[in-house]
């Protein structure tokens, strides 16, 4: 990785973007260098899990002087429990908790993608970061990062795809749980590839698999876009 | 959480603690009810074996604190720990504030870093019992982590959390979530 993705550079960075685990972290970069072929300005942090992003930007907002200038979010929708409809209002509970204090929260969850600003005159030794979120995989359904992958897939590819691992679900071939049918999905589609042994998102997103990603993650990638000015150095 | 609202009285406990006269005089105020008691409890809290404290005269018209410890008869409280007279001060600063306001400055003096914990569980009960608002001030992160734990467990929805930064002439008291000061001790960041 050209960028070094540590806790100390996530301490000493202004933009910082904090994300479940280390393949979601792997496949954003790669997914910013696809499209804009340069390297990304923020540096994203592995948090290991959705209250691992959570506590770092707690961490963020109770330190005496802040050392980011913006912290992005990306947490899938998918809490443990929640069903479909209140997963991203679940989501959004969580985040007013943690930021309400000091950040007015839209009373709907933005489908763009969520990007606010403190309010005016609550600190003196420093100001707090703009904070961005984005719940995957659109800020509406229930879900993960590879939900916005499959949409990156053709249809013909898509749906072949998800018949035959339903089919191993159905027939008791396949043990995974069943809130994870789109990893499932992705991965089994990765493993009819070549090489079949990619081990990571970001390697076959580099490899141009997933042929239709830039129409898929546009809004996404608009929002990284807004969040993080400017997104590539 | 109002401030002042209907208080009838606000007890200062200053960094330093109270002095002998005026610890005295508290403990007499307190010779009816359950008061003594409940400071002894408090006192235990840093050393099971206190059963009980008695005043005895001193020189020129001073009083002397004694405490009885299990094996080892009475002890001046003087001769104790800081700690164990830290306590005592709360214990009567608490106790004599009913129905009204408390004042500690730096909490933490004289405390080890496992008692603040205990003590301010015990401070939580007790405001609620006496009807106490405790305003305490610290620098000390294991003070700030006891109280966290503390409001937590007891599921304190009336406690929180400022931090009085300054800007020239101005302080800013800034209002810290308890689950983001949770979480950020929890990363061993900094919050004071």
């Amino acid at each position: 990785m050209g960028t070094p993705h540590s806790l100390l550079a996530a301490h000493g960075s202004d933009s910082l973007l904090l994300v479940e685990g280390p393949s979601d972290l792997h496949a954003v970069v790669q997914l910013v260098r696809l499209v804009h072929k340069a390297e990304p300005a923020f540096v994203g942090f592995d948090c290991k899990n959705d209250d691992g992003v959570l506590d770092q930007l707690s961490l963020r907002l109770v330190q005496p002087e802040p050392t980011q200038k913006i912290v992005g979010l990306i947490l899938d929708a998918d809490i443990d429990g929640s069903t479909e409809k209140d997963a991203v209002q679940r989501r959004c509970e969580q985040l007013k908790n943690r930021i309400g204090a000091d950040y007015d929260l839209p009373e709907n969850f933005p489908e763009e993608g969520l990007i606010i600003d403190p309010r005016p005159g609550r600190r003196a030794l420093g100001t707090l970061p703009r904070i961005g979120v984005w719940l995957m995989p659109n800020n509406k359904a229930f879900g993960m990062f590879e939900d916005l992958l499959l949409e990156s897939l053709g249809d013909h590819e898509k749906n072949y795809t998800s018949s035959v691992v339903n089919q191993a679900k159905t027939d008791n071939v396949a043990t995974f749980h069943p809130s994870h049918l789109s990893k499932a999905v992705v991965r089994t589609y990765m493993a009819w590839q070549e090489p079949p042994d990619l081990p990571h998102l970001s390697f076959a997103i580099r490899k141009g698999h997933f042929q239709n990603i830039e129409t898929a993650c546009a809004v996404f990638l608009d929002w990284l876009g807004r969040l993080f000015i400017p997104l590539t150095r | 959480m109002p401030l002042f609202d209907g208080a009838s009285t606000v007890s200062h406990l200053p960094a330093g603690g109270f002095d002998e006269q005026k610890t005295a005089s508290l403990w007499d105020t307190l010779i009816q009810g359950p008061g003594q008691e409940r400071v002894l409890d408090w006192m235990r809290m840093i050393d099971g074996r206190i059963e009980d404290l008695d005043y005895i005269a001193g020189r020129l018209r001073s009083r002397i604190a004694l405490l009885k410890v299990k094996g080892e008869g009475r002890i001046p409280l003087r001769s104790m720990g800081d700690g164990l007279r830290r306590m005592f001060h709360i214990g009567l600063a608490m106790a004599t504030a009913s129905k009204g306001i408390l004042l500690i400055d730096e909490f933490e003096n004289g405390l080890h870093w496992r008692v603040q914990r205990e003590l301010w569980d015990a401070l939580g009960k007790a405001a609620k019992d006496f009807d106490v608002q405790i305003f305490a001030t610290t620098h000390s992160r294991d003070c700030v982590s006891g109280f966290v734990s503390a409001s937590k467990e007891q599921d304190i929805t009336d406690s929180k959390l400022y931090r009085l930064e300054r800007q020239e002439n101005e302080i800013y008291a800034v209002d810290l979530a308890l689950i983001n000061v949770e979480a950020a001790l929890e990363l061993n960041g900094e919050v004071r």
